[in-house]
C-alpha cells in the first residue's frame, strides 16, 4: 500500500514535469510569435507578396515586432496583408511608416520590414492600412543582374580588343609613345597660334593706318610726297604677303596632320580629350579666321581710298604688262 | 450425505452438450446431473474434453449446441451482467491456480469483490478474506507474494480465492495436478472440509485415484465425448469394461 | 506455402482491427479500472524514463556532433541549434523513443498478458466478475497513449541539452542564445504534430502488445513468441505511422 502511494507519487511529478516541459515549451515558442502580448492588427496593400505566408516575421528598423496573420487578395492587382504588432512597439511605429517585403538572408524567409515614415505623425492604431513599397523580386534583381552581366561582358570583349590593337598596331602605339612627334605637334601648334597673333596685330596695325587716313590726319601732300610712308607700305603688304604664305604652309601642314591623325584608329580622340590642348586650337583658328577677315577687309577698303587709287592701278598695269 | 441425493433438487443440469474445434468433435452430446451438495468426479482422458465442459457450465466458452441449466436458468441465455451474477454463486479453481502475479494474497482474495455493483464496507471485505484464508489455513500469508507460496500455498491461495464470495457451487479443474501425494490427499482433503462447511455442491474434473477416491460422492466417466458410464467409486473400480478399467488399474 | 503465409498475416491483420475496434467499444463504456490505468501509467512512464533519458540524451548529442561538420562546410555554424532543434524535435526524438518503448514496453505488455493467459489468469479474472479486456487491454491501451507523449516531450527536452552539449563542443554557444535560437525557428507545427504522432505510437505499441498477449497460444513457449513477434509488429507499424503522419502533415501543410 504504501509503495503504490509512493509510485503514485513518482507518476504525478513525472506527469507534471513532461506537462511543465510542454507548456515552457509552447509558452516560449508562441512568446516568440506573438501569441500571448496584447497586439494590434494592422494591415497594409502589395500588388505582389513573392510568398509571404502566415506566421512570417515582421520587423521594425529589424527587430521582431509581429507576425503576418493573413495574406488574401483583394483584386486581381492587389494583395492585403494582415500582420500583428507587439503593442510594446506600436508608440514607435507612426501612421506614416512603409512596409516593405523582404527576405531573412539571402535565401531565407519571407518578411515585412517596417521602415519609419519622415515626420512626427501619429502612432499607429489597430486597424490602420499601411503604406507599402513593392517587393524588389529576387527573380527580377537577378533578371537585371544577368542584362548588366551580358553588358559587361560586351564592354571587357571590346576592350580586350582595344587593348590587343593597341598591343599590335604599331603605328599608334608609336604615335603614343613617340614623344618626338607629340613635340612636333605641340611646337606645330604654338607655332601655328603665334602666327595667329601676329596676324591680329598686322591686320591691327593696317586698320589704324587705313583709320588714321579715312579720319584725314595728316595732309594729303605730305602723303603723296612722304616716300617714307609709302615705302613702308610697301613693306607691310610685303610682309602680309609672307605672313599669308606662312600661313598657307601651315595650314597644309595641319590639314596633312589631321589627315594622318584620321587615319589613325580614333586616336584623335585620344588626343582631343587633353582639353587644354583643345582650346588653345579653338583659340589659334579663331585668331587666324579673325585676322584673315580683318585683312581682308582693309585691303578691299584701301583699293578704293583714293591716295591709293593710282598705286593699285599702276599695280594693274604692271599686271596686264606681264 | 453419499447416499440419498436423488430426492434432492439439481443446481447444475447438463442435456445433450455438444462442443467441437474444428472438425474435433470434444463434446458429442453429454448429459450430466449435478444434485445439491454432491460431489461429482469427471473422469477421462486428456483432451477428452473435461475441461471444456466446465468451461462451458461458467461460461468461459460457448457451446455449439445443447443446454446447461444452472439453478433452473439457461447458461447460454444469460446476458453478461446474468453471467456475472451467475460467476458469484459458482466458483471455479483453476488448473493453474492463475493467481495475479503482481498482487499480493490480499489483493487476489480481494479482487472477485471488486464488481461494482457489490457494496460492501473496507472492514467487511477485510473479514471475508481473513475467514477465507483461515479456512485453507493460511491466515498468515496475507501479505505475501505468489512468487513466494510453494505450490500447496498457492492451491490453497487459489482456493480461499474461489470460496470468499461462498458459492453454492464450486467446479475444480485438475485440483491436485503438479502437487506431491502427501499435499494432494490435504488438498483433497481441504476439498471435501469445504464441501461440508459451506455446504457446496461441486464438479471435480480430476484423474488422480486418491483424490477421487476421496472427494466423489459420483464418478462420471467422460469418453468419446458422451457420459460413457456413471456409479460410486466403488461401483466403477469393480466394473469389468476395459475402458473403465484402464482408469483404476 | 507462400499463400499461406500471406494469408496468416491478412487473419493476423483483420483479428488486430478487430481488437481496436473491441477496444474503442469497451474503452469507451463506463466502470473504469482508474487505478490499474495509474498503476499502468507509472509502470510505462516511469520505469521507461531511465532508458528514454539516457538515449535522448545520447541522440541529441550525436546528432548535433554529426551535423557540425556539414553545417560548417556551408558556413551555416550559427545555424546548427536551429537545425538540430527543429530536426530533433519533429522526428528523431518521436521515433527513437517509439522504437525503445516498442522494445520496452511492447515486450512487456506481450509477455505480461501471455503468461496470464497461458496461466488462466485472464479466465480468472473473467470468472471473477471483472472484464479482463477492460482492465488489462484498455488501461495499457490508454496508459501507453497518454505516457508516449509525456515521455517524448521529456525526452525532447534532454535531447536538445544534449544538443546544447553538443554544440559548445566547437562553438562558445550561450544556454540563452541556444534557447533563443531554437525557440525563433520551432514552431506549434513542429511540436504539435509530433505529440499527435506519439499518442498514436503509444497507441499501436499498447495495441499490438496486448493483442499478442492476449491471443498467446502454447503454453510457455507462446509467451516468448508473444512477447517477440509484438516488438517485431509494434516496430514496424511505429514506421508505417511515421510515414502516414509525415504525408499528412505534408498535405495539410503543416510545416
Amino acid at each position: 500500500m504504501k509503495e503504490q502511494t509512493a509510485n503514485k507519487a513518482k507518476l504525478g511529478a513525472f506527469v507534471l514535469i513532461a506537462t511543465i516541459c510542454l507548456i515552457t515549451g509552447l509558452y516560449y515558442i508562441g512568446s516568440k510569435k506573438n501569441i500571448f502580448h496584447s497586439t494590434i492588427t494592422v494591415s497594409t496593400v502589395f500588388n505582389n507578396v513573392a510568398g509571404l505566408m502566415q506566421g512570417n516575421n515582421v520587423r521594425f528598423n529589424g527587430i521582431n515586432v509581429g507576425t503576418v496573420s493573413e495574406v488574401y487578395s483583394i483584386s486581381d492587382t492587389s494583395i492585403k496583408v494582415e500582420f500583428t504588432i507587439g503593442e510594446a512597439s506600436t508608440p514607435f511605429i507612426s501612421k506614416n511608416a512603409i512596409a516593405s517585403i523582404g527576405t531573412d538572408g539571402l535565401l531565407g524567409n519571407k518578411l515585412i520590414n517596417i521602415t519609419p515614415g519622415e515626420g512626427i505623425v501619429m502612432q499607429v492604431k489597430e486597424g490602420d492600412e499601411l503604406r507599402s513599397v513593392n517587393p524588389i523580386q529576387i527573380d527580377n534583381a537577378l533578371r537585371t543582374l544577368t542584362l548588366t552581366n551580358d553588358n559587361l561582358q560586351v564592354i571587357s570583349e571590346n576592350l580586350k580588343d582595344v587593348s590587343e590593337q593597341f598591343s599590335s598596331n604599331n603605328s599608334l602605339w608609336k604615335l603614343l609613345t613617340d614623344t618626338a612627334v607629340a613635340g612636333n605637334v605641340r611646337s606645330a601648334f604654338v607655332n601655328f597660334k603665334i602666327t595667329g597673333e601676329n596676324t591680329a596685330i598686322l591686320t591691327g596695325d593696317l586698320s589704324k593706318i587705313a583709320k588714321d587716313i579715312k579720319a584725314g590726319k595728316g595732309s594729303i601732300g605730305t602723303l603723296l610726297t612722304d616716300t617714307i610712308l609709302a615705302g613702308k607700305l610697301n613693306q607691310t603688304i610685303i610682309n602680309v604677303h609672307s605672313v599669308s604664305d606662312s600661313l598657307a604652309f601651315i595650314s597644309g601642314n595641319f590639314s596633312s596632320f589631321s589627315r594622318k591623325l584620321n587615319n589613325d584608329n580614333g586616336a584623335i580622340a585620344t588626343l582631343l580629350t587633353d582639353t587644354l590642348f583643345v582650346n588653345d586650337l579653338n583659340k589659334s583658328l579663331q585668331n587666324i579666321k579673325d585676322g584673315a577677315g580683318g585683312f581682308n577687309q582693309n585691303m578691299e577698303a584701301l583699293k578704293y581710298s583714293w591716295p591709293f587709287k593710282k598705286y593699285f592701278r599702276k599695280q594693274k598695269n604692271q599686271d596686264h604688262k606681264k | 450425505m453419499r447416499t440419498g441425493t436423488k430426492d434432492l433438487p439439481s443446481v447444475i443440469c447438463i442435456e445433450g452438450l455438444k462442443k467441437s474445434f474444428g472438425k474435433n468433435n470434444v463434446l458429442n452430446g453429454l448429459n450430466l446431473d449435478l444434485k445439491e451438495g454432491e460431489n461429482v468426479v469427471v473422469l477421462g482422458k486428456s483432451g477428452s474434453g473435461k475441461s471444456v465442459l466446465i468451461k462451458c457450465i461458467i461460461g468461459l466458452m460457448d457451446l455449439d449446441s445443447g443446454n446447461i441449466q444452472v439453478f433452473g436458468e439457461d447458461v447460454p441465455r444469460f446476458s453478461p451482467s446474468d453471467l456475472d451474477k451467475m460467476r458469484t454463486k459458482v466458483g471455479f479453481l483453476f488448473q493453474s491456480n492463475a493467481l495475479y502475479d503482481s498482487m499480493t494474497v490480499r489483493e487476489n482474495l480481494e479482487f472477485p469483490l471488486r464488481r461494482h455493483w457489490i457494496k460492501i464496507t473496507k472492514k467487511e471485505i477485510d473479514d471475508m478474506v481473513t475467514e477465507a484464508l483461515t479456512s485453507v489455513g493460511l491466515a498468515e500469508t496475507i501479505d505475501m507474494m505468489p512468487s513466494e507460496l510453494s505450490g500447496g500455498m498457492k492451491k490453497r491461495i487459489a482456493l480461499a480465492r474461489t470460496l470468499i464470495l461462498k458459492p453454492k457451487i464450486i467446479l475444480y479443474d485438475e485440483p491436485t495436478t503438479g502437487l506431491d501425494p502427501i499435499t494432494a490427499k490435504e488438498i483433497s482433503k481441504l476439498m471435501v472440509e469445504i464441501q461440508k462447511k459451506y455446504n457446496t455442491s461441486s464438479i471435480i474434473i480430476s484423474h488422480d485415484l486418491n483424490c477421487v477416491k476421496i472427494t466423489s460422492n459420483r464418478i462420471i466417466m467422460l469418453i468419446d465425448g458422451i457420459c460413457y458410464a456413471t456409479g460410486t467409486y466403488a461401483e466403477l473400480s469393480m466394473s469389468t469394461d476395459e475402458r473403465i478399467k484402464q482408469f483404476f488399474d | 506455402m507462400k499463400s499461406t503465409a500471406v494469408r496468416l498475416f491478412l487473419v493476423e491483420t483483420g483479428n488486430l482491427y478487430r481488437f481496436a475496434v473491441r477496444f474503442f467499444r469497451e474503452g469507451f463504456k463506463p466502470h473504469y479500472e482508474i487505478s490499474e490505468f495509474i498503476r499502468q501509467c507509472f509502470y510505462i512512464g516511469n520505469r521507461t524514463l531511465p532508458l528514454v533519458a539516457i538515449t535522448g540524451f545520447i541522440i541529441g548529442l550525436v546528432i548535433t556532433i554529426q551535423s557540425h561538420p556539414s553545417m560548417e562546410a556551408f558556413g551555416a555554424e550559427s545555424w546548427l541549434p536551429s537545425v538540430v532543434s527543429v530536426s530533433l524535435v519533429r522526428e528523431i526524438v518521436p521515433v527513437i523513443t517509439a522504437l525503445i518503448c516498442a522494445g520496452k514496453i511492447g515486450s512487456g505488455i506481450g509477455a505480461e498478458l501471455g503468461s496470464m493467459k497461458v496461466t488462466e489468469q485472464i479466465d480468472a479474472m473473467e470468472v471473477s466478475g471483472t472484464n479482463p479486456f477492460k482492465y488489462l487491454v484498455v488501461t495499457r491501451v490508454f496508459a501507453a497513449m497518454l505516457m508516449l507523449p509525456l515521455l517524448i516531450i521529456l525526452s525532447d527536452t534532454i535531447a536538445l541539452y544534449g544538443a546544447y552539449l553538443g554544440v559548445n563542443m566547437k562553438q562558445v554557444v550561450s544556454f540563452h542564445l541556444f534557447t533563443n535560437q531554437i525557440f525563433e525557428k520551432l514552431t506549434f507545427g513542429d511540436v504539435l504534430p509530433s505529440i499527435a504522432k506519439a499518442v498514436f505510437f503509444g497507441f499501436a505499441i499498447g495495441l499490438i502488445g496486448c493483442y499478442k498477449g492476449y491471443h498467446t497460444k502454447n503454453g510457455t513457449q507462446g509467451v516468448g513468441m508473444a512477447a517477440n513477434s509484438a516488438v517485431v509488429a509494434a516496430i514496424f507499424v511505429v514506421f508505417i505511422i511515421d510515414l502516414v503522419a509525415a504525408q499528412i502533415a505534408d498535405i495539410f501543410h503543416i510545416t
